[in-house]
């Protein structure tokens, strides 16, 4: 170990930053051939780096909104899982491989169909038909190396889901419909794992953070059924706007849980409605 | 008579009486009127589909509101 930061010390360079700080920092090719070398992940070689005050060059312009270093390293020690790779959850997983979210779940039976051509990021016209949750997988490889990106290409159910999210420090709640959403709450509660709610129809989009126990979605939704979807967005779509800012703001959330920020979007719900250029925040019953 | 404070957001702003809007605005009603009878007085159909806070609560349509609360009635979006 000893011998493992020396030799990521002998491959810091001084760099000085954009505000004219000088720090010690180590390019991703100093971090490949050191990880290389030693045996071991590219993340376990940015985590060391990181504990020697030396930051991975990649993430220095990050270390401000983070808190620093320390809070590199817990966004490096992290597990999240996105469920749900659509609009949403295809952006947000990126989202947060580039913020460095150390491992990744990522949850979605489909495959990419034309229809999501217009808002879905990891939609190409060559990968059609592929599996959602593969190419998530791919992209999150190429963007992040350090991110452990784990693709799970079935669709959550009452049976997988609790062995599927057990261990997870936050889960974004990317889904496309109620059923499943209230399935993840029961099981987050149960898991005692705080959930990032999402949710976008047309103009409109929300945003939520449920910690375990808070009444979350049943204090956003009146008299849900289970097994009936009654969102506008089936009547009204939705274009590549909105699944975007949702996942931004989505993904914000879980980077401020994940570093112990007490600013949460709690018990409040944010409502975005792009037509009008408003944003609402209503407080949701604890 | 009682006057509630009632707002509409998103696809439901077109019910508003004073033009397109999500400004909060004025309804008077009987004593004892329900949210179901607000949505009535403002022309809002039973198969739009809706959901209503008073003072940022969420609430069933059969309760009945209070003087001066205010109702802030929302579609419910769940895409993905």
């Amino acid at each position: 170990m000893q011998e493992f930061s020396e030799a990521i010390k002998l491959l810091a360079e001084e760099s000085i930053s954009p505000a004219g700080k000088p720090y010690f920092t180590i390019s991703l090719s100093s971090v490949r051939s050191v990880a290389s070398q030693f045996s071991c992940s590219i993340k376990e070689a940015e985590i060391t780096a990181l504990k020697n005050s030396i930051i991975p060059e990649r993430y220095e312009r990050s270390l401000g909104t983070v808190g620093g270093m320390q809070g590199q390293i817990l966004l490096l020690n992290s597990r999240a899982a996105v469920m749900g790779l659509g609009g949403l959850g295809g952006l947000a997983a990126e989202l947060l491989a580039r913020m460095g979210v150390g491992t990744l779940l990522l949850i979605d039976g489909d495959s990419f169909s034309e229809s999501n051509l217009n808002r879905q990021v990891l939609a190409t016209e060559e990968n059609l038909g592929e599996k959602k949750a593969e190419v998530s997988r791919n992209r999150i490889n190429k963007v992040n190396a350090a991110v452990d990106a784990i693709p799970f290409a079935q669709m959550a159910t009452e049976d997988n889901i609790e062995s599927l999210l057990d261990g997870c420090h936050v889960i974004l709640d990317c889904l496309d419909n109620l059923r499943t959403r209230f399935l993840l709450q029961e099981t987050c509660k149960k898991l005692s794992i705080p959930m990032i709610h999402g949710a976008i129809a047309q103009f409109y989009g929300q945003v939520s953070t449920i910690l375990p126990g808070d009444q979350g979605l049943n204090a956003i939704y009146r008299s849900f059924e289970k097994g009936k979807d009654n969102g506008i967005e089936k009547e009204l779509g939705n274009p590549a706007t909105t699944p975007a800012l949702v996942a931004a703001w989505q993904v914000q959330e879980a980077i401020k849980l994940l570093i112990n920020k007490k600013e949460l979007l709690r018990n409040r719900l944010l409502f975005i409605d792009t037509l009008e250029g408003s944003c609402e925040t209503i407080q949701l019953e604890g | 008579m009682i006057t509630i404070e009632a707002a509409l957001f998103a696809t439901l702003r077109t019910y508003n009486p004073n033009g397109e809007s999500s400004e909060p605005f004025r309804v008077q009603l009987p004593e004892g009127s329900t949210i179901e009878n607000l949505l009535k007085k403002l022309n809002i159909p039973p198969g739009e589909s809706k959901q209503a806070f008073v003072n940022n609560r969420r609430q069933e349509w059969d309760y009945i509101l209070q003087e001066g609360e205010r109702v802030a009635i929302f579609p419910p979006i769940a895409g993905g």
